[in-house]
């Protein structure tokens, strides 16, 4: 069958292919132990964490807020504490009554906090400090979807109050988010507020809003409050691609779009043939296609919306959010409206208001600069002139 | 002769020894938001945010203008009295306190040379270039955080030099050779910045050095 230089070169290769085959087959047997064991050490870490989150379920309730049960490790959370607590909640609750009215009492109900022990330590000027803090295992709740229950904070024993009632503000508003209707939720997100939008936070979505290429947003800022609703994704069938932007618009930007290298590659594999039409014969609807799996970014951000709805929720009064969670109509426009018991319309202009707050003022020297600026000329100059030479 | 004779004479003194100088901040200030949005000037294919990047550009360079215009007119007239010893001033029939507060009145004053070159580079900026509807130009508001800048740099080097005297640059240099010091034997010794708390205050709200870090903007949303 084999003539004698053919199987002398066959039993060669066996052998020089022997150590290969035994080295291959070594770490194919090493991979498959190391998949073995982070799989067992996996498994063991998720034991530990279940046993340990038992534990923690298992510690005396010490205070039971509108349905929401506080857990505590008895033997280091003291009495003092809880009475920040208490006075931290109601501070909170009297707060998330002003956007959540009636429902406020039920948000939290059958979800619980758990305080432990939490040691850490602060190295500052090269000493490391040990210093022991509470740590508060926040809204384990079963409405909410395991990977948004958590919500921690660490506190100290004399954590200020207003700082306590800051957590449990922050409980409250994904609590009511979670219960948002899936319409509003994929439109703002599962995030409300119940404080008033921060002056600061404005800048950045004024920003967004008027720069945005479609000029929806400068003309909302401008006055015209049904751009505001357009910004706002507010429109007809939520063809926002047909609201935000005519069809020369909509071909420019493909091509813009296309003009970057990865953009440019992840269209070609799905979309080539579109992309061409409307490159080249400008066909509207290809390029919808396009800018569809593109993405176009909003005028209005998701934190945008969600004070709105905070408008709304203000407007609206006591059943308002009770109201909005009830609305099964998937649309946003109407549950928005239902809440506030008012058209849109009528929130969008004090919204307006809200953003243009956030509008960068002049790099003329406002009054403080100025008279920090003259102070200090004075008592230099002062100083030094008066100085005896 | 009374005060705003020796005013004028020492204004007029002044300007005659500085006047290359002061003719050059100007024309540079002048130059400074022009030459930085000169790309932008006529031109309609500029984005809104590549404009935002040369205002910041403007902003850089106008803050650092004005620290300079400040230095410049507050420690040049006292290196050229110290070359004749300060005998023009001894000279003068006026107390210490007159002749420090008449120099401070004419160095405010020629301030606003450098400070008039940079609101025509600014004026001459945002007419020039193609703004688009959603950004604003702000050459007079930025001019005028170049006065109070340039105002305040001018205390500080005053304060500094008249204080201080011939002392002046032994102390600066004794400072800083201190503030690197601390620096360096803190980023050694315990692995953190001991300087950076003095930093913060000196940028913060409350700090009249704030002028020079905040709002530059030439144009803006």
């Amino acid at each position: 069958m084999f003539d004698r230089p053919r199987l002398g070169a066959l039993l060669a290769s066996i052998t020089l292919a022997l150590p290969a085959l035994a080295q291959s087959s070594d770490r194919a047997v090493q991979q498959r132990r190391a998949v073995d064991i982070a799989a067992r050490t996996y498994v063991a870490a998720a034991d530990a964490y279940d046993q340990r989150r038992d534990a923690r379920l298992r510690l005396p309730v010490v205070r039971t807020y509108a349905g929401l049960q506080v857990r505590a490790d008895t033997t280091f959370v003291q009495r003092e504490f809880l009475v920040r607590l208490d006075s931290g909640f109601a501070r909170a609750r009297q707060e998330a009554a002003g956007a959540f009215g009636v429902t406020t009492d039920s948000l939290l109900a059958g979800a619980q906090v758990i305080l432990t022990q939490s040691t850490s330590s602060r190295t500052r000027f090269g000493v490391s400090t040990p210093s022991q803090s509470i740590h508060a295992e926040g809204l384990r709740s079963p409405s909410m979807a395991w990977s948004s229950s958590y919500h921690n904070a660490g506190w100290r024993t004399t954590e200020p109050i207003d700082q306590i009632k800051s957590y449990f503000i922050m409980w409250f508003e994904y609590a009511a988010g979670a219960q948002l209707p899936p319409s509003i939720a994929a439109w703002m997100g599962t995030h409300t507020h119940v404080r008033e939008w921060d002056v600061r936070w404005r800048e950045p979505e004024h920003f967004g809003l008027v720069m945005h290429p479609s000029g929806i947003g400068l003309a909302c800022a401008n006055g015209a409050i049904t751009a505001c609703r357009i910004a706002f994704a507010l429109v007809p069938n939520a063809d926002t691609i047909g609201a935000w932007f005519d069809a020369a618009s909509r071909r420019a930007r493909v091509v813009r779009a296309l003009e970057m290298r990865n953009v440019r590659a992840m269209v070609l594999r799905t979309h080539a043939e579109a992309a061409d039409r409307c490159t080249e014969i400008g066909e509207d609807a290809a390029c919808r296609a396009v800018l569809a799996r593109v993405g176009v970014q909003s005028p209005t951000s998701r934190v945008s919306r969600q004070h709105l709805v905070r408008l709304a929720l203000q407007r609206g009064g006591e059943h308002a959010f009770e109201r909005l969670r009830a609305d099964s109509t998937d649309s946003v426009e109407r549950a928005i409206a239902s809440a506030a018991g008012v058209p849109v319309d009528s929130l969008l202009a004090p919204w307006r208001e809200m953003i243009l707050a956030g509008r960068p003022p002049s790099p003329a020297p406002n009054g403080r600069e100025v008279f920090l600026g003259v102070a200090l000329l004075g008592s230099l100059v002062g100083l030094t002139v008066a100085r005896k030479p | 002769m009374n005060r705003a004779t020796r005013y004028k004479a020492l204004l007029y003194s002044q300007l005659k020894y500085q006047r290359i100088e002061l003719t050059i901040l100007s024309i540079v200030a002048g130059g400074v938001p022009a030459l930085a949005t000169w790309r932008a000037l006529g031109s309609t294919s500029f984005s809104p945010m590549e404009l935002l990047s040369l205002s910041q550009i403007v902003g850089v360079l106008g803050s650092t203008l004005a620290a300079l215009v400040g230095c410049v007119l507050a420690l040049r007239p006292y290196s050229l009295d110290a070359l004749t010893n300060h005998t023009y001033a001894m000279s003068l029939p006026v107390s210490r306190t007159e002749y420090g507060l008449l120099r401070v009145g004419t160095g405010l004053l020629l301030l606003l040379m450098p400070a008039a070159g940079f609101l025509i580079g600014a004026v001459f900026a945002s007419t020039a270039a193609d703004i688009p509807a959603m950004l604003h130009a702000y050459p007079v508001g930025i001019t005028m955080r170049f006065v109070l800048a340039a105002a305040t740099a001018f205390a500080l080097a005053f304060g500094i030099q008249y204080g201080l005297g011939k002392r002046a640059t032994r102390w600066i240099l004794f400072s800083l050779t201190g503030l690197g010091a601390v620096e360096i034997i803190g980023q050694l010794v315990t692995g953190v910045s001991l300087t950076s708390d003095l930093w913060t205050a000196l940028g913060s709200e409350a700090s009249p050095l704030r002028v020079f870090a905040s709002n530059w903007m030439l144009f803006d949303v």
